[in-house]
């Protein structure tokens, strides 16, 4: 499982030092691997705007031609309304760029930590990330 | 809960009590720093022996002093709970030191403003070295024998069950009260954060109530001197009686159940998860010092669990702009699953032995529990009581 999500991905790079960042509802290290950096580049399919937090579900097309669904970890829907989002930022087929830590155990969730669209345009996923904002 | 409140309003004062009703304008959240800043001289004089003519404030329809509005505390997210071992005694950041930290934060506001900074609502430097203001070094108190013992068996997303130093998460008591989306409880849910701070007060004859965004709660205050609920009655958030003193709104609660955590790592620079006991008794008062800013100051004690009471103070800062959005908090919570999957998979598939060196990309199995990318270790230094983040740097 490890090697094929590694697979998948454009890249993984061990980052140096913990971050101490913003506090977010629940403890980011319990769940997700800050110490791992996976490039998704795919298609929405989904934006769940939940609390305590909002999901991004993307299809991402894998090496072996099969395509992947994975889910996003972003904020609050409150938090995304304060940095600019509405509903209708991520329709589905948007085409976008995802960058962020993987699930510990494996499975297709990644807690975001940079967002790009195909222009350029970058924007947070408003997550807990403690690596966010960098590249 | 909404419903109780618009029902509330609507029978009490409509329109009146629901809209803001202070005409005054609107800060930007970029300088509710500087409105914030005469809380120093405000405090100083309140001791010196020439104290300024003390501000008189608007009163309400039916003659009590109108406290309403809403009071984010977005202005307190640089100011930690817990005081830098370096400021002493000190309330006050120096000239100097303010500016450095309102540099701190504003560079953070332009980060967030171009959304390469997450979750966090704005908000500028205080002039305040901590929220706690006694014990008079702005720290925690020690716990007594019993609160340490309780405090071993007391769970969180930020201070895990671990076995054999592992952190272990399996049901849902391994996780706090706010990790579950219950609440943030008393008197967590009346400190800053790093989002979702908005505080909305509304007053009707014969009571108070306090709007809190995190997590969409509503605290109602009778202030008509009812007798207070019997004490075999516990509550999460307690039960809160108020009365005026002068300009002072006092409000005595009580009648905890103790489940929520009486600190959560979730207040920038607080001890993470502490227990609280059913003993654990608050009494806020909120004084209106001017147009825009109510005093707070919280005292909290709980004697089977402290072994002394501590206070916080800090500045309310009006801001009618503010727009307080509907946290429904538990409608998405998969958090618990994925943590208790997560852990499940840590245990079935433990990491091999860290190499040496000690890098950074093991998973933190049982073998490596002091490795820099074990989950223990990589939970250690948020906010504990060594460590607190120092102002305008959280």
């Amino acid at each position: 499982m490890r090697n094929r999500l590694i697979s998948v991905v454009a890249s993984v790079v061990v980052l140096m030092g913990a971050a101490l960042s913003v506090s977010a509802h629940h403890s980011f290290s319990a769940e997700f691997d800050g110490s791992k950096k996976v490039t998704l580049e795919g298609t929405v399919v989904m934006m769940e705007w939940v609390n305590p937090h909002s999901w991004l579900h993307l299809d991402v097309p894998a090496a072996d031609g099969k395509v992947e669904r994975w889910k996003v970890e972003g904020g609050s829907p409150n938090v995304l309304q304060r940095l600019g989002w509405t509903r209708d930022s991520l329709p589905a087929g948007t085409k976008i760029k995802v960058i962020g830590s993987p699930a510990k155990d494996g499975a297709k969730r990644l807690n975001s930590q940079s967002l790009e669209f195909p222009d350029g345009r970058k924007m947070s996923l408003g997550g807990s990330n403690p690596n966010e904002g960098k590249q | 809960m909404t419903k109780r409140i618009l029902t509330f309003c609507a029978l009490g004062f409509g329109a009146v009590i629901c809209a803001a009703t202070h005409t005054v304008a609107g800060q930007q959240r970029a300088t509710a720093p500087a409105a914030a800043a005469p809380a120093a001289p405000a405090a100083s004089a309140a001791k010196a022996p020439a104290a300024k003519v003390p501000y008189v404030p608007p009163k309400t329809a039916w003659g009590e002093p109108d406290l309403q509005g809403m009071w984010p505390l977005s202005h307190l997210i640089s100011t930690p709970f817990q005081r830098t071992a370096t400021y002493g005694e000190r309330r006050f950041l120096t000239d100097q030191e303010f500016a450095a930290a309102q540099q701190s934060a504003d560079a953070r506001a332009t980060r967030y403003t171009s959304g390469a900074v997450p979750a966090a609502d704005g908000g500028g430097a205080s002039r305040l070295t901590s929220l706690l203001s006694d014990p008079p070094n702005g720290r925690f108190p020690e716990l007594t024998a019993k609160g340490k013992e309780m405090n071993d068996k007391f769970y969180g997303s930020y201070k895990p069950r671990t076995v054999d130093g592992r952190p272990i998460f399996d049901s849902v008591d391994d996780f706090d009260t706010w990790d579950r989306c219950i609440t943030r409880g008393m008197p967590v849910s009346m400190l800053t954060r790093n989002y979702n701070v908005g505080i909305r007060l509304m007053q009707s004859p014969g009571y108070v109530v306090i709007l809190l965004e995190m997590a969409h709660e509503a605290r109602i205050i009778p202030t008509n001197g009812s007798p207070a609920l019997d004490p075999t009655i516990k509550q999460y958030m307690g039960e809160s009686r108020g009365h005026w003193e002068g300009n002072t709104l006092v409000v005595d609660t009580k009648n905890f159940n103790a489940k929520p955590a009486q600190t959560n790592s979730g207040v920038p620079g607080s001890p993470n998860l502490t227990v609280a006991s059913e003993s654990l008794h608050i009494v806020e008062r909120l004084t209106r010092t001017g147009p825009e800013t109510i005093e707070y100051k919280m005292t909290v004690e709980d004697p089977i669990v402290l072994t002394r009471p501590w206070t916080v103070e800090f500045p309310w800062q009006l801001d009618p702009k503010y727009d307080m959005y509907e946290y429904a908090c538990h409608e998405g919570n998969t958090a618990i699953r994925n943590y208790i999957e997560t852990s499940r998979f840590e245990r079935a598939h433990p990491a091999p032995p860290a190499p040496a060196g000690g890098g950074r990309g093991g998973r933190g199995g049982a073998g490596a529990p002091g490795g820099a990318g074990a989950p223990a270790g990589g939970r250690g230094g948020r906010g504990g009581a060594a460590t607190p983040p120092a102002p305008g740097n959280p």
